[in-house]
């Protein structure tokens, strides 16, 4: 076990220099200056080729790419993501800041989706063929198929221009003002949860119902157990090892966070900040988020893969 | 069964019970029912009322800033949209193109304009309570010149406790008013922790308001400074500003009221909030141009004769009709109805005709047309574009319409383009400044464009003119560019806002400024 843990940690360092790698020559390929971008922005007067080459030597953009590269490897490793080519300011502040909003929101969905999610599947199992598996059914598949900032629109213009209650948009923390923090959540929650609400309980209906008709659970009615029994320590035991992965699947969302949905509500969360780092061409936050993103769901893999050899004890790793 | 009814029952009741509790205290969004109910939507000025003192303005921006908006000499686009209400500059330009006196209050500018001397106000604190001196407005000068943001400054010298002199280095047209704009910091808030990064989030300035919070993407918030040098302002307690990017989501806001204000664009956004019922201030302070590729050896463009097919074959009129909402005007020249250089008097137009079009395309040896790119500027309306390429196509110019993201955009423009890229002119009051920073030989923008020594030598008059703004150089040069269709006007462009009826104070506030995104926050009120 302990072995297969640190092969698999090397693995994940190696993975994770490979994104940043990859990244790295991605965004210098991409069209674009983005000293260009700075510039545009301020609309001076005047400004000419020397001034622009200036610019870059000021951000050291000018040094070779595999200079660069190794430069913000090294700090990496010092702790220093680096600083921002538009505020100057460390990125890893914006990022600190962003991390438990994107975080909180995501949780949210994510345990609402399982709280829902797996119910639902289990009694769409359960009950196969009924209206209520019918009618489950076709939600589900409606929610997976809507798309997330469309139905974020309807919501606004529901719950807050109609009907006025809830505010349009915005975040505010649970610890300053608990109430706010609420209703501003709620039609993003909505929209964030819905897929993966829906996918957990096709998921979930799905291995119930290859489950349900083992031997083993015909045995287990047989012995006159109850349905409670049968249902939620036998049948769903074993029918859990998709859904785990199912919901490993999910882990890097609460941090990678709906950007349509951030856009839609304006919400300051992760997702909004990696577009606009990657719009912007602000190398050094595009770069540092997509190392946390990359290490999230490495580890998160990781962690589900551990998670079977507890779930399932015919799974051991040597 | 009986569970499942009494799980949703519970989960509705459950959202009833938030939907009816009470809203926010300090922070974001009123929950009220009432919407903004119909108002008039014209540019006049509203009936006169005294302004009221208390309350909260609240500005919806839809870029924020990049995390910046403390350090003025590093201030990009957004960042100054914002901090714009914590600082001030000696001089402030106004829409007219004069500049009225704010930190300064007087200035002598040399024979040989090589130099300007400027008195400071005194009496003035920065929010930290440091005094407003000559050497703080060094400081920050000094700054400006290190990095590049002012080239023409050489350096600067401290004459007395109020009194600087700023050496230039050439005797440019105007320059001695190129520290209108110039915020300026408190050097001590600058230097606070050995860094800058103390100020560039918690911004420092002598301005109205006084920074409270900022947090990226989403609010700025600033208390109204009470020690403010200018009596009786300002009006408000605070002011606010939401970050909201997408439309939809704005005009929601809007017309839920839990804001004030919103910079549009003129055309369908401003029309949507008109029919909205919001008041609407407008400017025409951009014309949307075609610029060549006329360096490309390659290029049919390089023929004058297949540019004036191009302003002949594009029906301008229908454009400004058709497309622009009601708001638009037609455009005769490049420069913007609103402008102080406007004329139409000896600038050649050439009025919708596609036979002349086709008509020249033969003569410039194109008698079937040829195939050409068309790059729309970001801002563009897709509606628009469509329509110049479908009057361009209908003479035979087959155009394919590229359209690409901010960044690349941005490449384009600085020499990258091929065919013809639409761009709005810049909004500067002083067109001189506008025409400088695209058509000079040494400028990154459009460089793959020829520009006409000609045409340098108007830049240079202008650049060294007595006179500020020199009006009579700027449509001479107007009336060159046109004459050989270096430049094709296409449409009206512009900047506004729209308005709650709360807003008060917004006729002289708003749209006042030399440049769009700029307003004078100090006379701002709250009508409720």
């Amino acid at each position: 076990m302990v072995t297969f843990l640190i092969r698999r940690l090397i693995q994940c360092f190696i993975i994770l220099l490979l994104v940043t790698l990859i990244v790295f020559i991605a965004m210098r390929l991409l069209p674009g200056d983005p000293l260009l971008m700075l510039i545009s922005s301020t609309e001076t007067e005047e400004f000419t080729v020397e001034q622009l080459e200036a610019l870059r030597r000021q951000y050291g953009l000018d040094k070779p790419l595999p200079v660069q590269y190794f430069e913000w490897l090294g700090n990496v490793f010092r702790g220093d993501l680096g600083r921002s080519l538009v505020s100057k300011l460390p990125v890893h502040e914006e990022i600190l800041r962003r991390i438990p909003i994107t975080f909180h929101i995501g949780i949210i969905s994510f345990i609402l989706s399982i709280l829902i999610g797996i119910p639902a599947g289990i009694i769409c199992a359960v009950k196969r063929g009924t209206w209520i598996d019918n009618v489950v059914t076709t939600l589900a598949n409606i929610g997976i198929t809507i798309p997330n900032f469309w139905l974020g629109v309807l919501l606004i213009y529901f719950f807050a221009l109609y009907l006025g209650w809830l505010p349009t948009m915005g975040y505010t923390s649970p610890f300053e003002d608990f109430t706010q923090s609420t209703r501003q959540l709620i039609m993003p929650v909505i929209c964030m949860m819905l897929a993966p609400l829906s996918g957990n309980t096709r998921q979930v209906r799905s291995a119930m119902l290859e489950v349900l008709r083992q031997d083993y659970i015909r045995t287990a009615w047989a012995k006159g157990l109850s349905g409670r029994v049968v249902v939620l320590k036998h049948a769903l035991r074993n029918a859990i090892v998709p859904i785990v992965t199912l919901l490993g699947l999910g882990i890097p969302m609460l941090l990678g966070g709906a950007v349509l949905i951030e856009q839609v509500f304006a919400i300051p969360g992760m997702g909004r900040l990696a577009v606009d780092s990657i719009m912007r061409q602000d190398y050094p936050y595009v770069q540092a988020i997509t190392l946390i993103m990359a290490a999230v769901v490495v580890l998160s893999n990781l962690l589900v893969d551990l998670a079977y050899g507890w779930i399932d004890p015919r799974v051991r790793y040597q | 069964m009986k569970k499942v009814l009494f799980i949703v029952l519970s989960l509705i009741l459950l959202s009833a019970l938030i939907a009816g509790c009470d809203g926010g205290t300090t922070t974001t969004t009123t929950t009220t029912t009432t919407k903004t109910s119909a108002t008039s939507t014209t540019t006049t000025s509203s009936p006169v009322t005294a302004p009221k003192y208390g309350g909260t303005f609240t500005l919806i921006l839809t870029g924020s800033p990049g995390g910046n908006v403390g350090w003025p000499a590093e201030f990009m686009g957004n960042d100054a949209t914002t901090a714009q209400i914590i600082y001030e500059a000696l001089l402030r330009g106004q829409r007219d193109g004069t500049f009225e006196y704010m930190l300064g209050t007087g200035m002598e500018v040399a024979e040989d304009r090589l130099s300007a001397v400027y008195h400071i106000r005194e009496g003035i604190k920065f929010h930290d309570g440091t005094d407003l001196n000559a050497e703080a407005v060094k400081f920050n000068y000094d700054y400006l010149i290190e990095g590049n943001r002012q080239v023409y400054w050489d350096h600067v010298e401290v004459l007395d406790e109020y009194t600087i002199k700023i050496y230039f280095k050439e005797p440019r047209n105007g320059i001695e008013y190129s520290v209108a704009g110039q915020w300026i910091a408190s050097p001590t808030a600058a230097q606070k922790n050995g860094s800058l990064d103390y100020i560039r989030k918690n911004p420092c300035g002598t301005g109205p308001y006084v920074f409270e919070r900022f947090r990226q993407d989403q609010d700025f918030l600033a208390k109204k400074n009470t020690n403010y040098w200018q009596e009786g302002l300002p009006y408000l307690d605070e002011f606010k500003v939401l970050y909201i990017p997408d439309a939809m989501t704005y005009k929601a806001a809007m017309q839920n009221g839990e804001a004030d204000a919103v910079p549009i664009e003129l055309g369908k956004l401003a029309k949507d909030f008109q029919d909205m019922g919001f008041k609407v201030m407008t400017q025409h302070q951009a014309v949307f141009t075609l610029f060549f590729d006329t360096k490309n050896e390659n290029s049919p463009f390089r023929d004058q004769k297949v540019r004036e097919a191009v302003e002949y074959a594009i029906n301008r009129e229908e454009i400004a009709e058709g497309l622009g909402y009601g708001l638009f005007m037609p455009v005769k020249n490049i420069i913007a109805r609103d402008n102080a250089a406007y004329t139409e008097e000896g600038i050649v137009y050439r009025p919708y005709d596609p036979d002349k079009a086709r008509e020249l395309l033969e003569e410039a040896g194109y008698p079937n047309g040829f195939k050409t790119q068309f790059t729309p500027h970001i801002a563009s309306d897709k509606d628009i574009n469509l329509a110049i390429k479908g009057y361009l196509d209908a003479v035979g110019i087959t155009t394919s319409i590229n359209y690409v993201p901010d960044t690349q955009y941005l490449e384009l423009r600085a020499g990258k383009f091929e065919g013809m890229i639409l761009e709005p002119f810049a909004a500067f009051a002083n067109f001189g400044i506008s025409l400088s920073m695209y058509l000079s030989q040494t400028s990154i923008f459009f460089p793959n464009m020829e520009k006409p020594d000609e045409l340098q030598a108007f830049l240079d008059e202008l650049a060294y003119s007595e006179i500020y703004p020199d009006i009579e150089i700027i449509q001479n040069m107007v009336r060159y560019i046109h004459e050989n269709a270096l430049l094709v006007a296409v449409h009206d462009g512009g900047m506004g806002y729209a308005f709650s009826e709360k807003a008060g104070g917004v006729e002289d506030s708003f749209l006042a400024l030399d440049f769009p995104p700029y307003f004078k926050s100090e006379i701002l009120w709250i009508k409720e």
